[in-house]
């Protein structure tokens, strides 16, 4: 299982692909790293941050599709170039309300203090996320 | 005699007029509760505005007078039972976890030329929370 290193405000997670259920998608978001990009508070789609990655748009398709976003999950929307990742309560929505985004990854260390970071981001403003391949 | 509500936000200023006549009940009791200091956070559900909250004024039980959904720009909406009062600047809708359309009150509307005020409103979603004042301004 591909693994990746997250850091945001000097905080460091770590977290796993979800290869088996979103093949497609995580394929295109591995081979979009390392990236560094401007994380942002979501405005629509609850306690939850999001920064763009063009590469994503070349994937056609939902895979493994979700609504609800648990906290310390990323999920995808690959038409939009977007990935959110959740530090609470959140679901994936638009202005037209709710909808479906891809399931890609999960924290799997060091899960609290990268969701109290982002919690803050609602104090605090914008961050930079940078995300790099493990392994 | 219209009730006009003076907002400073991180030192810029607007007024909003209170439409009395359509939300007496909701325009009362704000007007009772001025002034109001608070930090105005971008919201995180609801689109395109920033929010306070007035907990001092929370009341599930309160009917919402001049009620909306989507918030029209320039406005200010109150949701009594959360008492959270957002101020809009582009595209928004009253929305929380639970509810993906709720309602609120229509309680205000900028004034004149509130662009540089909504444009502080937009900065909160990059910047983080902001001070925010809201005093009487005057009756005419």
């Amino acid at each position: 299982m591909k693994k990746i290193e997250i850091e945001v405000g000097g905080v460091v997670a770590e977290a796993e692909l979800v290869e088996d259920r979103a093949p497609r998608t995580t394929a295109s978001f591995w081979d979009a790293l390392p990236l560094t990009a401007r994380l942002t508070h979501t405005k629509w789609s609850g306690r939850a941050a999001e920064f763009t990655v063009e590469r994503l748009r070349s994937v056609t398709g939902l895979e493994h599709r979700v609504c609800s976003i648990y906290p310390g999950t990323l999920i995808a929307r690959p038409d939009k170039g977007e990935v959110l990742v959740a530090y609470g309560a959140a679901e994936y929505r638009s202005v037209l309300g709710v909808e479906y985004g891809t399931r890609i990854a999960r924290l799997v260390r060091n899960q609290a203090a990268m969701l109290a970071v982002l919690d803050r981001m609602h104090d605090e403003g914008d961050k930079t996320i940078t995300i790099r391949r493990i392994g | 005699m219209a009730k006009l509500v003076r907002i400073t936000l991180d030192g810029v200023v607007a007024v909003a007029r209170l439409h009395e006549e359509s939300a007496p009940e909701t325009v009362r009791r704000f007007w009772a509760a001025l002034p109001v200091e608070a930090t105005l956070r971008h919201v995180r559900w609801s689109g395109e505005a920033g929010y306070i909250l007035i907990s001092k004024l929370a009341d599930k039980t309160q009917p919402i007078e001049n009620m909306v959904s989507f918030y029209p720009p320039a406005g200010v909406a109150f949701r009594p039972e959360h008492g959270e009062m957002a101020f809009c600047y582009g595209q928004a809708q009253a929305r929380d976890h639970a509810h993906p359309a709720a309602w609120a009150c229509h309680l205000g509307t900028l004034e004149g030329d509130a662009g540089a005020f909504l444009a502080k409103v937009k900065a909160t979603c990059a910047e983080g929370g902001k001070p925010i004042r809201l005093a009487r301004e005057e009756e005419r």
